[in-house]
């Protein structure tokens, strides 16, 4: 098992590499740079794009460019003519961001504090967890629930119940949110007031966790019924076991499977933030401000966001693989 | 969906001897059409097939019509404002170009059902052939294959998309159907991720079991094992999954529009593809407090349409578990 | 019927009775086609949007609970406002963050409305954007128009209640003449104060870094023209006569940043300990990502002081669906509302009495490509500025939130010269287009037009191509670009796409900060590749005339070749109606300017929040 986790964390290496790689690739050749945000107002002038692409180390040849992002570089100082050497990514160094003019590196704005407050990513990673814990915490016993009471109106209303919010934009179901219980029952307020431990997150969290519920409930429900009907449970009901120790004990064990496979990817994506909660309900976290790198060419925050999406996806995934063996005995590595 | 009253017959053969054989087919019709959920979730997606079909013939206008002075019509039924009137041609209002929407939404159906479906099939294939030959081959392979999943799965979607459209904005490629086949080839690229490795974990719990050792044992081929007694043992999280991603994508496809990167307007009165519902929706939300009926309708729409493609799925499920005799 | 059909029935039917009060209440605002049994009442339907959209919810149970509303008089939401705080949303269009608030390096709106909150320059703009003294008490031109002295106003402080003297302006113009600084608007004074482009060498002349820093920097300091003569006089010496400097000296670019706080490091200005100035507010706490806090500086002196109000809170809201419900909830006093929200505001009896109508500093065209073909015919490009109905589009598209014009210059900016040489008239644009070759668009090679491309664009879009359709009898394709893609393809001629939607907002009220981008080598006419000699002599003589009537004479002028000539269309100004509580004083249609930072800025000392 050691020698499996070791192997799996080697693996990373690679992937790190090729991920940084492709996306650091595809944000250069994507047209449009990090000068060129708003067409309406005064436009750099050429020369002064010139000294910050220089500045940015944008005209240097593209391997060098990635070098320096990935490894690490010697960097000319302009003022005192010295060379000095500088970690890249590998190093925790993701370099400057551009919409900053250079002024603050990508881990500062996702990680340092922001003046006393917690980090960008303080915000993301618990509004995520907070989120996958209530899917779980509701959906698994949903769907155990629906499986036991298949094609009844227990089953249908679950299932509605929880597919319901997933099936619209998350836009429209945190707006939705917002107006209920903000705007018509004023148990919030529209702006959040983030000094307060609990208030703020209560809404973001269930509406980020409804979409992740019904899929859960769903896939438990499904392999609940799989299970259900295998030769083991039959011979413990046989046996004159109860009711809910053969369940608990034998069914949701393996019902589990399905459910943890799609934790991990999920698990990653509500880490690292999500778009459309963050801008309904103001929460400086980390989905928007990589999303909006994208639109001001960041290279810089882009690769980052897709670098630390990897490294978690990573993490995530061999603990479901882990996680595997623990459920089903019979899964072994070697 | 390779399966047959055999395959299901000689995985059951070795657990449940005992089990009459009959055809998989109409077992599974039998069942489906017990369940009243699922046969609502069919009704609904035939009738929006059919809509769809037939938009040209339905629509009572043109969709890209724009009547001058007609903007922002509420529905027929709504009269209690006297500064906003409702033209009786316009029988649920119009936009705020002074399109119809009934007509927008009738053509609307057509592209979210394209692209709830036609990715689709793309990441099954990718997905279901990665995960089998991960999860059943394990070792190296299954490691590498798993890696390059995590790779695509961490791609920044958004990125690739803008990237793409940019790149291939005045080429056939990027302008056919109205820039819906680059989306549609963006979209499966990175989305069957998730299929492969949910695939490779049912792969991983059942290559493990007594009737797979058993086949084995017997000397039976491994692409035979593989697609005659793995493969249909995954089917049930695999529907439950594409039913979920349907709308998962018609979903995306409005974000996309939210993020300027969605199918490209049109102004063209015989574009088959003038607009689609998430792209309708998009501009009800921005039109929310002016006009809640652009947001209204197609939210309905999505919403019950995605919600019978969950019962369908479910209801397929239920029905194609060859153990449920009941 | 079996009793599990039975129950699978009802389970349908719970369903539907579940989901069409959600989806109702989903339609949320006011006059939500579910509401529609309330009574006739015009100022009822969109009455409170708290009642209309509650009503949903029990819409299917008692449609009456609606109909008792209109007895309430209809009154603004005070929400948890509080006397003496101002609640806006970050100022600058998105609502988001700024990304860098260091004075000499910042460039968009909303950073600048951040610098001048905590800094003020040596000038301010008075009500009718005048430039009067601001940090100095009184300022002195020479004659030959090169010289200005200013006095700096005795026993000036910085907020924490160290001297402010002439030498912190003297740092500050230095820092953004500076190479180092490298700062986005440091072209911005190139050619303007003496020793500038060539201290500036980097970004004045073209040259690389490492070439500019490997001049004699000292020397060329020495060579610059600003000095600091003592504590309380400062003199810039310019290049040439530059009539509209006084403008340019109010701006963010010569906000006295205190060396001991720049020193601290590039990000100095993030931690709110550093971000020290003369400004007429303290920030008092930025929560990053989140909203930042301003308090009145005891120190302030100038002539937006004294202030009656006690806080101003920045909140960062990048949605504006979601600011609009804010507004709406009480919890933000003042907001800009969203083109598409306008016609529920007017409709609406609460919020069309909160509308305030201001005026612009922007002006939106269509762009043409001048060097590619329809658009190098003259003809062509007068055909399409008679084809487009500007009352229509703003009117429809924009439900009035702007002006149409035909000219650059927004009016109430000196230098507007009305015309209405280019009126809709499909008729005459019909037969100039003829008069061009082109009758009936025969002839035409494809019209593509190009535009940043997001959901509300592509329905203004579409409405643009059914007017060239309608009025010209062309078929125009619509190309929507990415927006970073866009802003990079329109940058130059040999890019720029044929026809463009793009617009053009002032950085300093005087006529030079507009007609002058047309000349050849100027940064509009540039990037389409338009050039008129004509044009270009007006220009270079305008830029120093020293006397003011005769300037402005040629400006005018200068405008007329402009128009006539149409290397774009103009279509709109910005501003239009925006939104003020009505226990806001101070903010009114006569004391906004359009060059406040947030609504009532230059008319500071009168705004106060009474709730």
């Amino acid at each position: 098992m050691t020698a499996y986790i070791i192997r799996r964390i080697l693996w990373q290496i690679p992937v790190l590499l090729i991920v940084g790689l492709m996306t650091f690739a595809i944000a250069k050749i994507t047209p449009g740079g990090p000068f060129d945000t708003d067409p309406n107002r005064r436009q750099l002038s050429p020369a002064v794009e010139k000294i910050l692409k220089q500045k940015f180390g944008m005209d240097l040849p593209f391997w060098h460019q990635f070098t320096r992002y990935m490894f690490f570089d010697f960097v000319e100082n302009p003022k005192t003519g010295e060379t000095e050497f500088q970690w890249g990514a590998l190093g925790g160094n993701f370099g400057p961001t551009y919409s900053s003019r250079g002024s603050r590196t990508v881990q500062q704005e996702l990680f340092g504090d922001r003046s006393g407050k917690p980090s960008r990513f303080y915000y993301s990673a618990r509004l995520g967890l907070q989120a996958l814990l209530l899917a779980v915490v509701l959906g698994i016993p949903m769907g155990v629930l629906a499986a036991l009471h298949q094609n009844t109106i227990i089953d249908y209303v679950l299932l509605f119940g929880s597919t319901f919010f997933a099936s619209l934009s998350s836009l429209i179901v945190g707006f939705l949110l917002v107006i209920i219980f903000a705007v018509i029952l004023s148990w919030f307020t529209v702006i959040p007031d983030w000094s307060d431990p609990v208030q703020p997150w209560i809404l973001p969290t269930i509406a980020l966790g409804s979409i992740p519920l019904g899929f859960i409930t769903r896939l438990t429900r499904s392999s609940v019924l799989e299970v259900k009907r295998q030769d083991y449970i039959r011979t413990a009901q046989a046996k004159g076991l109860g009711d809910q120790v053969v369940i608990w004990r034998h069914m949701l064990k393996n019902a589990l499977l399905p459910v943890v496979t799609i934790l991990g990817p999920m698990a990653a994506g509500l880490l690292t933030g999500t778009l459309y909660i963050e801008i309904i309900f103001q929460v400086p976290g980390m989905g928007s401000l990589l999303v909006e790198a994208i639109g001001k060419r960041d290279y810089s925050m882009i690769t980052a966001g897709a670098l630390i999406f990897v490294f978690f996806l990573g993490v995530a995934n061999l603990l479901v693989d882990i996680a595997y063996g623990v459920i089903d005995p019979r899964i072994s590595y070697k | 969906m390779a399966t047959s009253a055999q395959t299901i017959g000689g995985a059951n053969a070795l657990d449940r001897s005992n089990q009459k054989s009959r055809s998989l087919w109409a077992d599974a019709m039998r069942r489906l059409t017990r369940n009243r959920a699922a046969m609502v979730g069919i009704i609904v997606v035939i009738l929006y097939i059919l809509v769809a079909l037939f938009a040209p013939l339905l629509a009572p206008k043109n969709p890209v019509e724009q009547t001058a002075r007609n903007s922002l019509r509420p529905p027929v039924w709504v009269t209690d404002n006297p500064q906003r009137v409702p033209n009786p041609e316009n029988i649920l209002g119009t936009d705020n170009n002074g399109r119809d929407i009934l007509s927008r939404l009738i053509f609307g159906t057509r592209v979210s059902l394209i692209v709830g479906v036609v990715p689709q099939l793309i990441i099954l294939a990718l997905g279901v052939s990665v995960g089998l030959v991960s999860g059943f081959a394990g070792g190296w392979l299954d490691n590498l294959l798993m890696r390059i999943t995590e790779i695509v799965a961490s791609f920044p979607d958004l990125l690739f998309i803008i990237t793409l459209t940019v790149a291939f904005r005045e080429t056939l490629f990027g302008k056919a159907f109205g820039g819906l086949l680059l989306i549609f080839t963006a979209v499966a690229i990175i989305s069957w991720t998730g299929m492969a490795r949910l695939v490779r974990g049912q792969v991983l719990s059942l290559k493990e079991k007594e009737y797979i050792e058993a086949a084995r044992a017997l000397g039976i081929p491994t692409w035979q094992i593989l697609f005659r007694h793995i493969l249909p043992n995954t089917l049930a999280p695999i529907i439950v999954s594409v039913s979920f991603s349907i709308p998962g994508l018609i979903i995306f496809e409005a974000i996309l529009t939210f993020l300027g990167v969605g199918m490209r307007p049109s102004v063209d009165p015989t574009n088959p593809l003038p607009t689609s519902l998430g792209q309708m929706m998009q501009e009800g939300f921005s039109n929310l407090s002016s006009g809640p009926w652009m947001l209204l309708f197609p939210v309905v729409l999505i919403s019950t349409l995605v919600i019978s493609f969950t019962f369908l799925g479910d209801g397929l499920r239920d029905a194609l578990d060859p153990r449920d005799n009941g | 019927m079996s009793i599990r059909n039975l129950r699978n029935t009802a389970a349908l039917a719970l369903m539907l009775v579940l989901v069409v009060p959600i989806l109702a209440a989903c339609g949320g605002a006011p006059a939500a086609p579910a509401a529609t049994t309330a009574p006739a009442a015009p100022t009822e339907a969109a009455a409170a949007p708290t009642e209309a959209a509650a009503a949903p919810t029990e819409a299917a149970a008692a449609p009456t609970e609606a109909a008792a509303a209109p007895t309430e008089a209809p009154a603004t939401n005070t929400g948890n406002a509080e006397p003496g705080v101002l609640r806006i949303r970050m100022p600058g269009g998105s609502g988001s963050e700024p990304d860098n608030v260091d004075p000499q390096q910042s460039s968009f709106v909303g950073e600048i409305s951040f610098i001048m909150m905590a800094y003020q320059g040596l000038m301010s703009f008075d009500k009718d954007m005048k430039p009067i003294p601001g940090a100095a008490e009184s300022v002195d031109v020479s004659a030959d128009g090169l010289t200005y002295t200013f006095k700096i106003r005795p026993d000036s402080k910085y907020s924490d209640g160290t001297p402010l003297t002439a030498k912190n302006f003297e740092y500050a113009w230095h820092r953004l003449a500076n190479p180092e600084t490298a700062g986005q608007y440091q072209s911005l004074a190139c050619g303007i104060i003496k020793g500038y482009s060539e201290w500036s060498a980097a970004a004045c002349q073209g040259k690389t870094m490492t070439e500019t820093l490997a001049l004699d920097q000292t020397q060329l300091e020495a060579d610059y023209g600003v000095k600091a003569i003592d504590d309380s006089t400062l003199q810039i010496e310019l290049a040439a006569p530059a009539p509209f400097f006084l403008s340019m000296a109010a701006l963010w670019i010569g906000a006295p940043v205190r060396e001991e706080d720049a020193a601290k490091g590039s990000d100095w200005w993030y931690d709110p300990a550093n971000y020290i100035g003369n400004g007429p507010f303290v920030l008092k706490e930025w929560d990053h990502g989140n909203k930042a806090v301003w308090e009145p500086n005891p120190n302030y002196v100038g002539p937006l002081g004294p202030v009656k109000l006690k806080q101003v809170v920045y909140n960062i809201i990048t949605e504006s669906q979601v600011a609009f419900q804010a507004y709406q909830n009480g919890e933000l006093d003042m907001l800009t509302v969203a083109s598409e929200d306008l016609s529920a505001v007017q409709t609406d009896p609460v919020l069309s009495k909160e509308i305030v109508n201001t005026v612009g500093s922007c002006t939106f065209y269509f762009g043409f490509n001048n060097t590619k073909a329809p658009f190098d015919n003259i003809k062509v490009r007068q055909a399409f500025a008679q084809a487009f109905d500007r009352e229509a589009w703003v009117r429809d598209i924009f439900n009035g939130l702007g002006n149409p014009t035909q000219t650059f210059i927004p009016p109430g900016f000196p230098g507007y010269e009305k015309t209405d040489q280019w009126s809709f008239d499909p008729a005459a644009a019909k037969a100039t287009l003829a008069d061009a070759g082109f009758p009936d668009g025969a002839g035409l090679p494809e019209i593509k037009l190009t535009y940043s491309a997001s959901a509300r664009n592509n329905a203004r879009f579409e409405w643009v191509a059914n007017q060239l359709k309608v009025n010209l009898g062309i078929d125009a394709t619509l190309d929507p670009v990415d927006p970073t893609a866009y802003s990079a393809l329109t940058k130059d001629k040999a890019t720029s796409p044929q026809m463009y939607y793009l617009g053009w907002c002032a950085d300093y009220p005087d006529p030079q900060n507009w007609v002058s981008l047309w000349a050849t080598t100027g940064q509009l006419a540039d990037r389409i590749g338009y050039s008129n000699p004509d044009l270009d002599a007006l220009i270079k003589q305008a830029d120093v005339e020293q006397d003011p009537a005769k300037r402005a004479d040629l400006y005018a002028q200068a405008q007329k070749i402009l128009v006539n000539d149409v290397p774009v269309v103009f279509l709109q100004n910005d501003g239009g109606p925006v939104l003020v509580k009505p226990y806001v004083k101070g903010v009114t249609a006569e004391t906004i300017t359009p060059l406040d930072y947030w609504l009532g800025f230059f008319n500071m000392p009168n705004v106060d929040v009474q709730p």
